[in-house]
């Protein structure tokens, strides 16, 4: 239990940190060592669903098994993994060594208690349960993936051997859930309701931590604010079983929920990255056109709709962009980054 | 068109206070904000959404792509709660010292009474386990579990949407697509046991027809004698297990 619950934490924070760091460092505006690692925390994330997403749609598709995925995944991960150390090593280390020295930043007695909300409401994402008929279906495929080594293989409602929809089939999020449980040994159903909800909350945490920083650039006191009223508005936030803020609390082993309280956010917050960008240089790096592709594939992971919704908020700023900034061929770049992740929808309304 | 979009709206806002909240805002932000980046990532692209929203085209397109009933979705790309705590940042620091703190505390206030607080909803209770399921169906579950091999268990209308989250080796005639009225085809073991009289006799030969290898019966909601072709194996949590003596065709054996 203790080895699967660190394996766990190496998976859910570990990971994704190692993962995002040469994205992290690529921004010239992360200079502190606590925005060094939510935005690798969060980008590294990001890059490991964009990297599940099209081995998972393969191996679900060509009827693989769980293992098979979970090794074809591992592989792939260490070579990319591989490639952006070399990446760190060659471009980056300095400017990592420079980072880490840099003094803590001082830390606002509101950002304190927006921290603490969130965590309250991490520790009760373990303690406090919420039934939703929907994990019938999604934690039942995780679990049936794990029992079975199979990949959508039964009916999750009742396990006879059916093929499950298509609609399902190209947002495999629960594929994830099974992977988490798959290495680390922990029983899936308890890694879905208890040990992994808090990752989740932690994301969407991270997010918003990056859009106050983006926000509100050097001044400590009004992120702290805004991190506090955002932790009170999602803790209040049901309001209806519809808001972003309940799905998160309720239901966040759910792929909407991860593309609810997570995704789009971070694709928001992305998007006023880019605008600040524009406006002060007329350009877009390269890092954030690519992260760009990368969240449209990991909100497909999320949910069928979640590219096409990508691509729906993408689009209409950067229809907004092309009108605000006079620039074209940014915007018409951003559209054909997320272009890729279309692929997934596509696919789901050919097969159907 | 409009009267398949305005329920969506009306379920999406709930009480409404926040949906205020954030209109306020973005009115606020549209008058007072300079940042073009902030104007059009807070401002432009929230109403370019709503726009989107209540174009029946939109909804059209998005019942092709996926179901009508999650077009709430789209709402998603609004984001309702930076849009919010922004604004009230905006306002309190406009202040200082103890009116400013005060100032947050009304906002924290007024934002906690604008909506609901998780913890108290309805469906949210005190998780009995790390598996958040209720323990009798952890106990059935654990009890009926056959190293190895699947078996086919009838079970309670109260424990279908957990049983195979929990064991998926345990399958069931049918599940909670009974529940959320996804009733393809007719089913005469499902239509006797929730709608019909249960009668012991129909149940046993149908149960055993579908290859069930156990029967499980709240005991308030027991059957008046034993099903046919059934016996009586253990009562657990205040739940009543009949297992099969018999097997049917197609149907492997239980052994003691």
């Amino acid at each position: 239990m203790i080895k699967g619950i660190v394996i766990l934490i190496m998976l859910e924070l570990l990971a994704p940190v190692l993962f995002g760091l040469v994205f992290a460092l690529s921004d010239k505006n992360v200079t502190g060592r606590k925005h060094l690692l939510i935005s690798s925390f969060v980008n590294g994330q990001i890059l490991l669903y964009a990297l599940f997403q099209p081995i998972t749609v393969f191996s679900v598709f060509k009827k693989k098994r769980l293992t098979y995925n979970t090794k074809v995944f591992i592989i792939a991960a260490c070579v990319v993994l591989l490639v952006l150390i070399v990446i760190l090593a060659a471009r980056y280390l300095k400017r990592l060594k420079t980072v880490l020295t840099n003094p803590l930043e001082k830390v606002s007695f509101w950002g304190v208690a927006a921290v603490l909300v969130f965590v309250f409401m991490m520790i009760m994402s373990f303690f406090m349960m919420y039934t939703d008929g929907d994990d019938a279906y999604y934690v039942t495929t995780a679990a049936e993936a794990v029992a079975s080594d199979t990949l959508y293989a039964k009916d999750p409602y009742t396990g006879t051997g059916t093929v499950s929809s298509l609609r399902y089939m190209s947002a495999p999020y629960p594929i994830w859930i099974a992977f988490l449980a798959y290495v680390s040994g922990l029983h899936v159903t308890a890694v879905a309701h208890s040990f992994f909800p808090w990752t989740i909350i932690l994301l969407s945490f991270s997010v918003l931590f990056l859009m106050a920083r983006s926000l509100f650039e050097g001044d400590t006191k009004k992120r702290g604010i805004f991190l506090f009223f955002s932790s009170i508005l999602i803790l209040f936030g049901d309001y209806s079983i519809y808001s972003p803020e309940n799905f998160l609390l309720a239901r966040a082993r759910q792929g909407k929920a991860a593309l609810a309280a997570f995704m789009l956010p971070y694709i928001v917050c992305l998007l006023i990255c880019i605008a600040k960008e524009l406006e002060k240089t007329g350009k877009i790096t390269l890092r954030n056109l690519i992260l760009i592709t990368f969240a449209g594939f990991a909100a497909s992971l999320c949910s069928t709709i979640g590219g096409a919704l990508c691509l729906a908020l993408v689009g209409l700023t950067a229809l907004c962009f092309a009108f605000v900034y006079k620039n074209i061929k940014y915007p018409l770049l951003m559209i054909l980054m997320n272009l890729p992740a279309e692929a997934f929808v596509l696919l789901y309304l050919v097969k159907r | 068109m409009f009267s398949h979009i305005l329920p969506v709206i009306k379920e999406y806002m709930g009480v409404g206070i926040v949906s205020v909240l954030f209109l306020l805002s973005l009115f606020y932000l549209a008058v007072t904000e300079k940042e073009r980046a902030k104007r059009v990532c807070f401002v432009y692209v929230p109403v370019l959404v709503l726009i989107f929203f209540l174009c029946p085209v939109s909804y059209v397109i998005y019942g092709k792509i996926s179901e009508s009933v999650t077009y709430y979705r789209l709402l998603w790309l609004i984001p309702v709660t930076p849009v919010i705590a922004y604004s009230a940042v905006r306002i309190c620091t406009r202040f200082s010292g103890l009116k400013q703190n005060i100032c947050i505390l009304a906002f924290a206030g007024l934002f906690a009474l604008s909506g609901r607080l998780m913890y108290s909803d309805f469906y949210m209770i005190e998780a009995p386990n790390m598996y958040h399921m209720p323990v009798q169906v952890v106990d059935i579950c654990d009890a009926l579990h056959a190293e190895g091999r699947e078996i086919m268990v009838l079970m309670p209308y109260e424990f279908q949407q957990f049983v195979r989250q929990y064991d998926p080796n345990i399958c069931m005639p049918y599940g909670r697509e009974y529940m959320m009225n996804i009733i393809v085809q007719t089913d005469e073991l499902r239509d006797e046991m929730m709608e019909g009289g249960r009668d012991p006799e129909i149940v046993g030969h149908l149960a055993t027809e579908r290859g069930c290898h156990y029967i499980v019966v709240s005991q308030f909601e027991d059957f008046a004698e034993t099903p046919w072709n059934y016996e009586e194996f253990m009562n657990i949590d205040g739940y009543k297990v009949y297992r099969i003596i018999e097997a049917g065709p197609n149907m492997w054996a239980l052994q003691d």
